[in-house]
This record gives structure tokens, C-alpha cells and sequence, in this order.
């Protein structure tokens, strides 16, 4: 029997067919773990923007908060004086008061409040009436009163009442009594602020939802958020 | 006779440059992660550092702070410090005795710079205030003072000053002994002396358990050492009389002899007998017993008993035991510390 040229045989046909099968057997394997550790990778990423944006945002806001300024802290709701600028103040007249401004914006009529500090350790809180050019000498601004205020002021801080809220998933800031605007994705099942000790003033609990991320990053984690002045009482 | 080349159109080779195309592609994303990550790390890296250094450098300058050598600051005035390189910090007089500490400090990451801010308020002391309003009399008693003999005296024994009471108490009952002073003698309740709602725990220059003994200035290789029996001495020319020290006493204590100078506050009962010498402030939150000792200056406490001895009002001597290390450093401001900078 005389063979073809080029021709094949049943047996070299089957050979490589096989030899093809495992190929794709293997190329298709390699594409579906690669896609596995595509999907675990973002997971992470996501995991991680979302902690550092907790501890970004909560650290800077409770950095140099008070127990006073924690107006109601732990569980579901986190409700603070949140600082938006200070300054040490030029000049007071009871129902005014001129500081040299800084701040990472103008103080707001509508929704932001004074923490006016004299020398001797006591201090008053006025809701911000009218905010007028600058008085100081080094420019500032003057901030318009709600109510006299008897003391000498020294020192003020501007702020607005928030509130940041573990609920739907994800960590929310409330401002006011606006809408709850989400900080992070919702992918949490659960999540709690709590008291700390020591230099953690807050621990925020954040326990990922089995659905939303690799079942392997599904173990829960405990932020500590920092506080250097006197915890909350 | 010529061979014509084989044909070779298999797909192998195409297969081949398709996986190594894929792998490129998903190598290239996950090294795009991967430095993405890098970055924000450092980042977040330069932040913690830039926040850390701003923080460090108010907590220096506190701990290192000196009333006297600022007291030419006056209100609404600043000074600028570079007490390291990136960081710089800004004193400014907000009052008599409020301060506010501002540290500015940056922290460069790759082509850019991490920058943090750190801001406290800190009261420092007025001491020649502090000593007026500390000391109602030569001896002031808070609730009983029984004077059965010595010398009890509110003429300023420091020609300059004014005169005080020599005793103020509640309840006076006295046998024997001299009084003198604007009045002699007052029976009221003194009013309370703002050093002692000082943190005394944390500011003392020495802190002692308490016991009995005899204190005199100790020298070593030409220097004062301060110690559990040696507060100071009488002699301003003496290594240990340049700046009298603030001594804490936690406990009773017992002295027989010898001499101190400053401030002794003693929180039990003090028996002071022998020929004892103190120039300056003692202050004893229990009873006192005095037979035979000597102070020159002011003596406070809850319940008093003059056996013999001498307690004469000396303002220069006081004014000087107000000059104390203690005294002359900075202080939290109350409940609130820092204070959000921007």
C-alpha cells in the first residue's frame, strides 16, 4: 500500500487532536485562574481603598477632637463637631468675633457653628450668623454671632455638625440633616464604631459580605482610629 | 531536480504568540496594580511621616519649653523655630499665658511632598501672680490653728513687700506666743491657692515616698544633686540655691534639723523640730507640727500647731522659691490639648 504525500494517518490525526485537547484543556485553565486572580486582586484593592479611606477621613476628623466634641459615639452612629477651620482671634466684641482665618473652607452660615476658647480654659459655643471680610491685620475674617458671648476669646474653631454612620454596607457622612452621602462601597455586612483605649479613640468594626468579595478576604477587621486628646467621656 | 519547501500554514506558532499575548496582558495589569498600590503606600507612608514629624516637633517644644526665656513675647506676637529640616513651628502669645504652638512639616514622596500640620494650646504659669494669690498669710490654716508659742509674723521680712496677716484660720486658739502682721491675727477661711490645682504629680521637681530625716544641699564635683534629703539651700550663692526646687511629698513626713528651700508640699502631716530652716512655701494637706523650726517665707496647711519656733513672711524669699524648674515649663490646656490646624 502506497501512501500519499502529505497525507496523514488515523493514528498521527489522533495524536494531535489530543495533543490539541490538552492545550485548550490547559490554555482554558491558565485563562480561569488568571480571571480568579483578577477578580481576588480588585477585591483586595477595593478592601483596602475603602479601610484607608476610613482612616484617612475619621483620623484627620478625629485627630484633635474632644470627648466634647463626640456628641453621641459607638455603634450605628458616630455624631461629632466636625473641625473645617480655626484661628487665633484679633479682636472680639460680644456679639463678633475677627480671627485670622485658615480652614479647608470659608465657615458657612447656613450650617456651621463656633467653639470660642478663652484663656482661662472655658468655652462657648455660638452658631455662625454672617461671615464678613478681614478684620485682622494679617486678613481673617469676622464671624457674625447667634448670641453674644461674654468671654474673652482667644482662640476659635469652626465647625459643622456631622455624623458618620456605619448602616447599608458601607461607612456614610451625614451632614446636618442632609442625606447620608456613602464614603465607602457597600460591601460590608456588618459595621459598628465603638470606643477604643489609650490613643485609639474609635475602633470601627468592618466585616466584608460573603457575596461581595473573594470568599478567601472574607475575615473581618478592626480599624483603630487615633485620638490625641482625652477620650471620650 | 529541485525540492519545492514544505507547506507550513499549522497554527502552532499562532497559538503560541496568543498565550504569550494574554499572559503579557494580564502580567502587565497586575504589575499596574501592583504599582499603583507602591504608590499609595508611599504615600501613605510620607503622610504618617509628614503628620508624625509636625506632632514630634509641638511635643518638643513643649517639653522643652522655658517661661523665662519667652516671656519677651508679647500678646499677638510670634517666634519661628526650624527644629529640624522639613519642619518649622510657630509660637504665638494668644494671652498673658496662652500660647499656641503651630508645627508645620513636609515629607517628600517620589516627585511629590507630603505636607501635615499639628497645633496646640499651652498655658504657662505666672509665677509672682501664682505666689500672691497662693499666700494669704505667714501662716494660713484651713480649718484650726492652735498657737501655743513662737513667733508668728506678717510683716514682710523683705523690707520691699507689703505686709500680710500673720495667721488666717477658721478656728484660732492661741495660748502663748507672738502674732504680728495687717491684722495680727484673722479668723477666716482662707481661700484655696490656685498651686495646688496644679498637676503637682507630674510637675515636681523631686517626688518623695515620705519618712523622717534631716535635708541638706548635696554636692557633687561642684554641682547641686537634688535628692531625698537635699532640697536646696539657704544660700543664693550656693550651688543649691540657684533655683530652688518644687518638692512633692507623698506621704508623712518627719524632719529633725537641717534645711530646704522652695516649695514643700507635703500630702500627709509634716512634724518639722530641731533647728530646721526653710526659705520659701511649704504647704502640708494634713496637720503640721512645728517645735523649734524655722520658716521664713509662708507656711499653709489644713490644721496647724505652733509649738515653738518662727514662721515670718519674707516675699523676696517666696518670689525666689516661685523661680522653681517646676514652674517655669508649659502646660496642657485644659480638656482641650490640640486644636485642629490647617
Amino acid at each position: 500500500m502506497t501512501r500519499r504525500a502529505g497525507a496523514v494517518s488515523v493514528s498521527e490525526l489522533v495524536l494531535v487532536f489530543w495533543v490539541f485537547a490538552l492545550i485548550l484543556i490547559a490554555l482554558a485553565e491558565f485563562v480561569a485562574g488568571q480571571g480568579r486572580l483578577a477578580r481576588r486582586q480588585r477585591d483586595l484593592v477595593r478592601l483596602r481603598e475603602a479601610h484607608r479611606t476610613i482612616e484617612i477621613i475619621l483620623g484627620n476628623e478625629l485627630r484633635d477632637l474632644t470627648g466634647g466634641d463626640i456628641i453621641r459615639g459607638g455603634g450605628e452612629a458616630l455624631a461629632i463637631r466636625a473641625p473645617r477651620g480655626s484661628g487665633p482671634v484679633c479682636a472680639a466684641d460680644g456679639s463678633s468675633v475677627s480671627l485670622r482665618y485658615s480652614g479647608s473652607r470659608r465657615p458657612a452660615p447656613e450650617k456651621d457653628s463656633v467653639l470660642l476658647l478663652a484663656a482661662g480654659g472655658a468655652t462657648e459655643i455660638r452658631a455662625v450668623a454672617a461671615v464678613s471680610g478681614a478684620a485682622c491685620a494679617q486678613g481673617g475674617l469676622t464671624l457674625s454671632l447667634d448670641h453674644a458671648v461674654a468671654l474673652r476669646t482667644r482662640f476659635a474653631v469652626v465647625f459643622e455638625p456631622g455624623s458618620y454612620h456605619a448602616s447599608g454596607g458601607a461607612i456614610r457622612y451625614r451632614l446636618g440633616r442632609a442625606g447620608r452621602q456613602p464614603l465607602t462601597e457597600a460591601f460590608f455586612a456588618r459595621t459598628a464604631f465603638a470606643p477604643g483605649s489609650g490613643a485609639a479613640g474609635l475602633l470601627v468594626h468592618l466585616e466584608p459580605h460573603p457575596d461581595s468579595l473573594s470568599h478567601r478576604i472574607h475575615s473581618p477587621a478592626t480599624l483603630p482610629i487615633p485620638s490625641r486628646n482625652p477620650p471620650p467621656r | 531536480m529541485s525540492h519545492a519547501a514544505p507547506l507550513r500554514d499549522g497554527f502552532a506558532l499562532m497559538l503560541a504568540m496568543l498565550i504569550v499575548m494574554a499572559v503579557a496582558v494580564l502580567s502587565a495589569g497586575m504589575l499596574a496594580v501592583a504599582g499603583q498600590e507602591a504608590r499609595i503606600a508611599a504615600a501613605a507612608e510620607a503622610a504618617t511621616h509628614a503628620r508624625a514629624d509636625a506632632d514630634a516637633a509641638v511635643r518638643r517644644i513643649v517639653a522643652d519649653w522655658s517661661t523665662r526665656r519667652d516671656a519677651a513675647l508679647e500678646i499677638g506676637a510670634a517666634s519661628e523655630r526650624i527644629p529640624a529640616p522639613d519642619v518649622s513651628v510657630r509660637i504665638e502669645r494668644l494671652d498673658t499665658a496662652l500660647l499656641l504652638v503651630t508645627a508645620r512639616a513636609r515629607s517628600p514622596f517620589g516627585a511629590d511632598t507630603a505636607r501635615a500640620s499639628a497645633g496646640a494650646l499651652v498655658r504657662v504659669l505666672r509665677p509672682g501672680l501664682l505666689a500672691r494669690k497662693s499666700v494669704s498669710a505667714a501662716l494660713t490654716a484651713g480649718s484650726r490653728a492652735d498657737i501655743e508659742g513662737g513667733v508668728v509674723s506678717g510683716f514682710d521680712a523683705c523690707a520691699a513687700g507689703p505686709s500680710l496677716p500673720g495667721l488666717l484660720a477658721p478656728i484660732i486658739a492661741w495660748s502663748s506666743g507672738a502674732l504680728e502682721g495687717v491684722p495680727a491675727a484673722e479668723e477666716a477661711a482662707p481661700p484655696p491657692a490656685p498651686l495646688e490645682a496644679l498637676p503637682l504629680m507630674d510637675i515636681a521637681d523631686l517626688l518623695l515616698p515620705g519618712g523622717a530625716g534631716t535635708p541638706r544641699p548635696l554636692i557633687q564635683r561642684g554641682e547641686c544633686v537634688l535628692g531625698t534629703w537635699s532640697w536646696g539651700s539657704l544660700r543664693a550663692d550656693h550651688p543649691c540655691g540657684t533655683l530652688p526646687p518644687l518638692v512633692l511629698v507623698r506621704g508623712d513626713l518627719t524632719i529633725t534639723g537641717g534645711q530646704g528651700a522652695g516649695i514643700l508640699i507635703v500630702d500627709g502631716d509634716l512634724v518639722a523640730g530641731g533647728d530646721f530652716t526653710f526659705h520659701g512655701l511649704i504647704i502640708v494637706r494634713g496637720r503640721a507640727l512645728l517645735d523649734g523650726a524655722t520658716v521664713l517665707g509662708a507656711l499653709r496647711a489644713d490644721r496647724v500647731q505652733l509649738r515653738t519656733g518662727t514662721i515670718r513672711f519674707d516675699s523676696c524669699l517666696l518670689a525666689a522659691a516661685f523661680r522653681a524648674p517646676a514652674l517655669d515649663g508649659a502646660f496642657r490646656f485644659p480638656d482641650r490639648w490640640w486644636v485642629p490646624t490647617f
